[in-house]
């Protein structure tokens, strides 16, 4: 398991020039229904739990950060490719400088931050975010992870977050356009892939990128497969992938 | 819970506030990884995130850390009900087998809102979950509280005949301790218990409903809720949790226990304090008779505060500009009675060297203070009498009236009753000063005042004396509470100030208690000092039989019940024999 930012960059760059989509998997993607493999892979802490992934990954059934260390360290799931580490930003307990140190050590060629804070709406979002344990932590280590040469994958629910995340170092975007489970949620989440693309593309309009455009995928809403995944690619030239977990 | 004494429950996160929250009278602690996190000054919110195990955590912390440091005090577990990798069956197994009393869904979804809560609910890894590992728990003979947030959550659990519903006002660290938004949010959150209470109210078996945290940062929050709703209890994390001190928490919990006591009235006025009825009742009276003029006669027992309230009066009068002189009548002759009272001229009797100015004279335009007012030689009662009734002071030996005007505040620990028949006091002079009597009552009739008493007088001596504040224990607070306190609040003063003195140490011992008090109820009664005394042999050994009857024989109960002594107690019996 022990490649780098630059392979992962040189996979982008190979299928921009292909003009193909990319494609970022998670490492035991169970739903899998296709026997395309992950270009670039992620490996959650949530491949140890039943349930579904986005959702159980913030609740507290495990140390996230630790849990994803140990897979790495059991070898339990083991890519050929590049892999990024879901990294848990928020998490209070540790040094997350130290921490990326260790992921990187470990071999895992950059991060993502995931489980993110960002799927938590309402008024406990809001408690969260008045007691330091925001997205801000999340754009911190994204940062942090730039600094030391990990590739650094960040998720991003609107265009506020995005630019931060530019500004802050991240290799590439993934626009999360909302939880899906049986039906979409909340009022914002685009139920086609048609009302996606153009909540996607105003977003897109709004970002400044500066010197060099980011590659940016999507994930969530109405992209539930691989097939959504190449489709909405086909549609707009503002995305260049899709992250499936 | 009776109505003076909730249901008060702790989260805690460590053995040293389990023990110390045992001390203070906790009814039962609950283990949550919110504690875990507080003591390790992160927010209790991490207990809804990825950050740990919580099943794992609540357990390692319950069975390493406050089962060992806990002695009779109930133990619930905090779960995560939705945690898929759990054997449910398994735990509740384990859980009976180490002696812990059951289970609590904390952290709870309840805390969730928006869409990610509605996505949990969808994927089934909502509220029901938690409802129905919590009906499995007690199927299996565990008990179980569930905690929730609305009316609708509450309903679920009453249903599923959960043992306790703990409805979750929110983290405290929601709440600013700001006074305007906090009394707001007090009032918000009553509103929110009415609520869920009327919403559950008919279903039977009827539920248990205690509140978890919010805006009841203070026991006094408690108090008010206890007055306005009908809730059983509270639950209490950071409220009560507080580091470093253990005698914080242990105080802290003694005074949540205490809450429903403590009413929304004020417990204090000037400088007495009680939150008794019947001191609310002195404090009413004083309040309403300090604006007029009218003569007040206090009466109660030695030590219980009569001086304190007559400085009430007057500070609430419009005489508080002007002096309040004290005179205590008691044990002095008539002629002195006479010049101190009313002063003297120069050379009017032998040794009269110069000119004296009277207590009437001293306080005119204000207050004069008469204690012991019973007391009083019968020819100065004539004296004063008059005073009274002209407004005008004539001193020993002048011949010139002073007009005066004086409110006088008379006192005294002596049934007019008596003294009236028996010649000792004259009625018209009575019927002068008893335009109003304020009876202020012993300190057997307001135990509920001690705990308040008693923080105030450990904080002044502790102040004094440079000494830190000791730890009261459960039972040396029964005690004090049992105890008949034949010297009022000049007795718990004394006792209080002793133990300073004595550097009793970080805590007052029960047996150190029991001697102070038994040393003073043989002196009191020695003395002949108010007692329950007065009676015949036959009635005493009446009395006596129905009291021990009532102790199931205990000596040192019936003692207390009855304001004497062990040994007076076994002397009694002995003539008895």
């Amino acid at each position: 398991m022990t490649q780098d930012k630059q392979t992962v960059l040189k996979i982008l760059e190979a299928k921009s020039r292909e003009n193909a989509p990319f494609f970022l998997g998670n490492a035991d993607r169970s739903h899998a229904d296709t026997l395309l493999v992950p270009d670039v892979t992620t490996l959650l802490h949530t491949s140890r739990f039943a349930s579904d992934r986005s959702l159980s990954g913030l609740m507290p059934f495990g140390d996230a950060n630790a849990l994803v260390m140990e897979m790495a360290r059991e070898s339990l799931i083991s890519p050929a490719g590049p892999v990024l580490a879901g990294v848990c930003g928020t998490d209070p307990f540790r040094l997350m400088g130290k921490y990326l140190e260790q992921v990187k050590e470990t071999g895992f060629a950059g991060v993502i931050n995931f489980p993110s804070i960002g799927l938590i709406d309402g008024q406990f979002r809001k408690h969260l975010e008045d007691s330091q344990i925001g997205y801000q932590k999340e754009v911190e280590m994204i940062r942090l992870a730039h600094d030391l040469g990990l590739f650094a994958a960040a998720i991003v629910f609107n265009e506020e977050e995005a630019q931060q995340m530019i500004t802050n170092g991240a290799d590439l975007l993934v626009l999360h356009l909302g939880m899906v489970t049986k039906s979409p949620f909340g009022a914002g989440v685009p139920k086609t892939l048609p009302a996606a693309l153009e909540k996607i593309e105003a977003w897109i309009r709004k970002l400044r990128f500066g010197e060099t455009r980011l590659p940016v995928l999507v994930h969530g809403g109405p992209v539930r497969c691989f097939e959504d995944g190449i489709e909405i690619c086909r549609m707009t030239r503002c995305v260049q992938g899709f992250y499936l977990i | 819970m009776t109505a003076r004494q909730p249901l008060v429950g702790a989260a805690v996160g460590a053995g040293m506030s389990a023990r110390s929250a045992e001390e203070g009278g906790i009814d039962f602690l609950m283990v949550l990884s919110a504690g875990y996190y507080r003591l390790h000054h992160r927010s209790s919110m991490s207990a809804l995130l990825p950050y740990a195990d919580n099943n794992a955590l609540t357990w390692k912390i319950a069975t390493e850390q406050i089962l060992p440091c806990v002695k009779n005090v109930p133990l619930i577990l905090g779960i995560t009900a939705q945690d898929q990798n759990q054997d449910w069956p398994v735990t509740f197994d384990r859980i009976e087998s180490y002696g812990l009393a059951g289970i609590t869904n904390f952290p709870s979804v309840s805390f969730y809102d928006g869409n990610f809560r509605a996505a949990l609910e969808e994927l089934g890894l909502g509220f029901e979950c938690e409802v129905k590992v919590l009906a499995e728990a007690k199927k299996r003979g565990l008990f179980t509280i569930g905690f929730c947030m609305t009316a609708d959550e509450a309903e679920k659990l009453a249903g599923a005949k959960i043992d306790i519903i703990c409805l979750d006002l929110g983290f405290a660290e929601w709440h600013e301790p700001n006074l305007a938004n906090h009394a707001a949010a007090l009032d918000s959150a009553i509103e929110h218990i009415r609520t869920v209470t009327s919403r559950i109210e008919g279903i039977r078996p009827k539920p248990y409903l205690v509140v978890f945290s919010g805006p009841m940062l203070l026991p006094r929050d408690t108090a008010q809720v206890y007055q306005r709703t009908e809730v059983l209890g509270y639950v209490g994390g950071s409220t009560i949790e507080r580091f470093p001190a253990s005698s914080v928490i242990t105080q802290t919990v003694r005074e949540f226990k205490h809450a429903a006591t403590l009413g929304k009235v004020p417990d204090r006025l000037g400088n007495m304090v009680g939150r008794s009825p019947a001191m609310q009742q002195v404090f009413d009276t004083i309040r309403r008779v300090a604006k007029s003029n009218a003569p007040i006669l206090l009466v109660g027992e030695s030590g219980s505060g009569k001086e304190l309230a007559a400085q009430e009066i007057h500070r609430l009068s419009p005489r508080a500009l002007f002096p309040i002189v004290s005179w205590n009548c008691g044990a002095i002759t008539e002629s002195l009675a006479m010049s101190e009272l009313f002063g003297h001229e120069k050379g009017s009797f032998t040794g009269a060297t110069r000119t004296h100015i009277g207590k009437f004279e001293a306080a005119n335009r204000g207050t004069l203070f008469m204690d012991e007012v019973a007391d009083l030689p019968l020819s100065v009662q004539a004296s004063l009498l008059r005073v009274l009734q002209e407004r005008e002071v004539l001193r020993v030996g002048g011949e010139r009236s002073l007009s005066v005007d004086v409110r006088v505040i008379a006192a005294s620990n002596k049934d007019f009753r008596d003294q009236i028949p028996t010649g000792k006091f004259r009625l018209d002079l009575y019927y002068r000063l008893s335009t109003v009597v304020v009876r202020i009552p012993p300190l057997r009739e307001r135990v509920e005042d001690i705990p308040v008493l008693l923080q105030e007088m450990m904080q002044e001596f502790g102040d004094l004396y440079h000494c830190p504040i000791p730890r009261i224990t459960r039972r040396v607070m029964d005690a004090f509470v049992s105890h008949h306190w034949p010297g009022n609040i000049r007795e718990l003063r004394n006792v209080i100030e002793r133990c300073f003195i004595l550097g009793e140490g970080q805590s007052l011992s029960l047996s150190w208690v029991e001697e102070v008090f038994d040393f003073d109820r043989s002196f009191v009664e020695k003395s002949g000092a108010p007692k329950k005394a007065g009676l015949s042999r036959a009635e005493k050994m009446t009395q006596l039989q129905a009291v021990l009857q009532r102790h199931g024989g205990n000596k040192l109960a019936a003692a207390r019940d009855l304001g004497v002594s062990r040994k007076t107690i076994y002397n009694w019996l002995d003539q008895k024999d």
